[in-house]
């Protein structure tokens, strides 16, 4: 199962990477934290590690861990507004729970 | 959920850089630099190197380094200078030195020294973190940040007192001291890790007052120190005051100028006959002049006492001239050709002054400054980063990672813990190394138990557990319950019994594992709650069930108990979870009526303005 990136998502990554100069991509992992377990740890890529997964969709190139990959499968990255804020969103089916503040999730 | 923005791993990096830097603090000049894939010197009016110099004017002002020398004609204060010679030492120590210093001693308690200027005291701890401070102004200013440590080098002659007093000489000046560095060990620092270089050394470090010769082996970037040995009082001081001896043996004139002028023009033709045959200066229209062939007869006694203090050492370490490869300049007063050739001719070796012999101990101990922060990743060995997570066992088995690997050491951190039952007085602390979610794969390290926690609901007490890494990689791990500040911990060493294909064994395993793994923390999680929930309605239904429930009512939640239990034994969460759902579902009513009843025992008996 591939990871997808939305063509709005891709259109605000591709401005942060030609704003920052580098970087080749985005890398898209979970970290343990919060109160439901797991949380999104979303940061510029500047390099690829050995075994690393790469997906690239809308000419971004999307980076992942193999450990990460478990809870990220099929996952869709998405940007939207909410208030006032606007930011990234993970659509994603693995999901099963989440916590109140919406920071952690549980798959 | 939460809206997220995008992380820059490179930025974040450099905001967890550590500002630190080498302080090499010498008897004549002091230098501060800093190293961050280059080298940093900071200057004070342009100078890298700063004078150890501290001036105190009549009305109590001060100035250091550049503007205290500047200052130090006038009358209307006191200079001091060479303050490194006395410190650590007791008034008596200094006596029997015989020094020519002009510092204005008195004896104050203890047998200690004082400096006594307008009735107002200083010790040699206090100049010193004078010009510490004056130091650490200077880089703050420059980078715009504050100090978070520094490395400062001392003579590997100094003893304990004489290092203490080093210690809180930059305590006084606010400086966090990672590390005191033998002066010849930054020295070679420096060479070995930007030259390659490897074999036998010796460290000829002749500065402004002190002399030291180390014996070191070089190999891969690791060095091993054979023998120290020097004198914490033979320096370019000295060579200072021969000058002015010959000056006032041969120029009369000069008995009517104050010490410390005559010493400036002894120093200043010092500095001028570098490689040339005469120097002559001019003194108010008397004119003197100075060869080469008699500085060398006024210096010999002084560099004969380093040659056989050289040889002392040598001798010390066991090794002969010939297994000397090279031998490396360090101080200013190796600036004086005539000790680079005595020695090339003596050992028939190289002798190394590729490094400015005045700034490379600053940058030895710059260099050890930014491999004791963690700033310096790409220069430090495999054992100064964590080769596998570090955790601790949590209920159910699962591992709770505190310290992640690859996370430079030394490190600190934090993690608050509770307790699952109520009441529960003892927590047991198991260390758990490695990568997998479940105990039963990691390694366990180490195990204690924190006691006499008070008696409270589970969930309540706090108990903060610290992990530390020293710089040698030992590990402490200690538990503290809040409230009562009760603690204990427990020592151990974290990669010990692992040999490098074990660690890459447990992270490819953490990798290939993850989906099982991921099931099965699943599992015990589900598992944990289902417990939880048992233990709460059972409390429950003992202390009220009966007095709240029809029998019908009751066996109905009962029932769902039990399958719940029954649940419990197969590693299906779902089905569990679905239990645990069916249990919450039948005892709604009952938690209501429970809620009520607390309620109405809350407010009976009282009037309506008691509860609003």
């Amino acid at each position: 199962m591939s990871i997808t990136i939305t063509e709005k998502a891709a259109k605000h990554v591709n401005d942060h990477l030609v704003s920052r100069g580098t970087g080749i991509g985005l890398r898209l992992g979970v970290k343990t934290t919060g109160c439901s377990g797991l949380a999104y740890v979303i940061e510029f890529a500047d390099k690829v590690e050995s075994d690393d997964k790469v997906f690239e969709d809308n000419g971004i190139k999307l980076i992942i861990s193999p450990k990460s990959y478990t809870y990220l499968k099929g996952t869709e990255l998405d940007f939207g507004k909410e208030g006032l804020n606007e930011g990234f969103k993970f659509n994603n089916p693995n999901v099963k729970d989440k916590c109140g503040c919406g920071e952690s999730f549980n798959v | 959920m939460s809206l997220l923005q995008i992380s820059d791993p490179a930025k974040s990096n450099d905001d967890l850089k550590k500002f630190v830097v080498g302080i090499d603090l010498g008897t004549t000049n002091s230098l501060i630099a800093s190293y961050d894939s280059q080298l940093i010197i900071y200057d004070d009016n342009d100078s890298e190197l700063i004078p150890s110099v501290v001036t105190i004017h009549n009305n109590g002002d001060l100035s250091v380094g550049e503007t205290a020398v500047i200052n130090s004609d006038n009358n209307k204060s006191t200079c001091l200078t060479s303050i490194k010679r006395i410190m650590g030492l007791s008034y008596t120590d200094i006596q029997n030195l015989n020094l020519k210093d002009d510092l204005p001693l008195i004896k104050s308690d203890n047998d200690l020294p004082c400096i006594n200027i307008n009735n107002k005291k200083y010790s040699a701890i206090d100049i010193s973190s004078k010009i510490l401070l004056h130091l650490r102004e200077l880089a703050e200013t420059k980078e715009n940040k504050s100090l978070d440590g520094a490395v400062i080098t001392v003579p590997a002659y100094f003893n304990d007192i004489q290092r203490q007093a080093t210690k809180n000489a930059a305590k006084l000046a606010g400086i966090n001291v990672l590390r005191l560095l033998n002066e010849p060990t930054a020295a070679a620092l420096a060479y070995g890790l930007e030259s390659n270089e490897t074999g036998s050394f010796i460290i000829y470090d002749f500065g402004g007052g002190t002399f030291d010769v180390s014996v070191l082996t070089l190999e891969k970037g690791i060095f091993k120190v054979l023998s120290t040995d020097g004198n914490t009082h033979l320096g370019g001081d000295d060579i200072d005051y021969a000058i002015v001896d010959w000056l006032l043996d041969n120029y009369a004139f000069l008995k009517k100028y104050k010490p410390i002028e005559i010493k400036k023009y002894a120093r200043l033709l010092k500095e001028s006959l570098v490689d040339k045959k005469s120097i002559s200066i001019d003194i108010d229209g008397n004119s003197i002049s100075l060869f080469d062939n008699d500085f060398l007869k006024i210096i010999t006694p002084i560099l004969d006492k380093t040659f056989d203090i050289v040889k002392n050492a040598l001798d010390a370490s066991n090794l002969s001239k010939k297994d000397i490869k090279n031998i490396i300049l360090v101080g200013g007063s190796t600036r004086i050709h005539y000790i680079k050739n005595i020695l090339e001719k003596k050992f028939s070796c190289n002798v190394l002054n590729d490094i400015d012999p005045d700034k490379v101990v600053a940058h030895g101990a710059a260099i050890q400054a930014s491999v004791l922060s963690g700033n310096n990743k790409e220069n430090i060995l495999l054992l100064d980063v964590l080769p596998l997570s570090l955790g601790v066992e949590t209920y159910g088995g699962l591992s709770e990672k505190v310290i992640l690997r690859n996370t430079p050491i030394p490190i600190k951190l934090r993690k608050t813990f509770t307790t699952f039952k109520d009441g529960q007085s003892k927590l047991l602390i198991n260390i758990i190394q490695g990568e997998r979610e479940l105990v039963s794969d990691c390694n366990s390290l180490g195990e204690f138990i924190l006691k006499d926690i008070p008696s409270m609901v589970a969930g309540g007490p706090r108990i903060d557990v610290d992990f530390q890494i020293d710089a040698d990689g030992i590990l402490s791990v200690s538990a503290t319950e809040t409230t009562t500040g009760n603690s204990s911990m427990i020592e151990v060493k974290p990669s010990y019994g692992l040999s490098e294909s074990d660690i890459s064994r447990m992270i490819e395993d953490s990798n290939n594992s993850a989906e099982t793994d991921m099931r099965l923390r699943r599992v015990n999680e589900s598992i944990v709650e289902g417990k939880r929930v048992i233990y709460a309605l059972e409390q429950a239904l003992d202390s009220d069930g009966r007095d709240l429930l029809s029998p019908d009512e009751y066996n109905r939640i009962s029932d769902e108990l039990g399958a719940l239990k029954l649940s419990l034994n197969d590693d299906d969460s779902e089905l569990i979870d679905e239990k645990i759902n069916c249990v919450e579902k039948v005892s709604e009513f009952y938690v209501e009526r429970r809620m009520n009843r607390s309620i109405k025992s809350l407010i009976a008996g009282k009037g309506i303005d008691d509860i609003l």
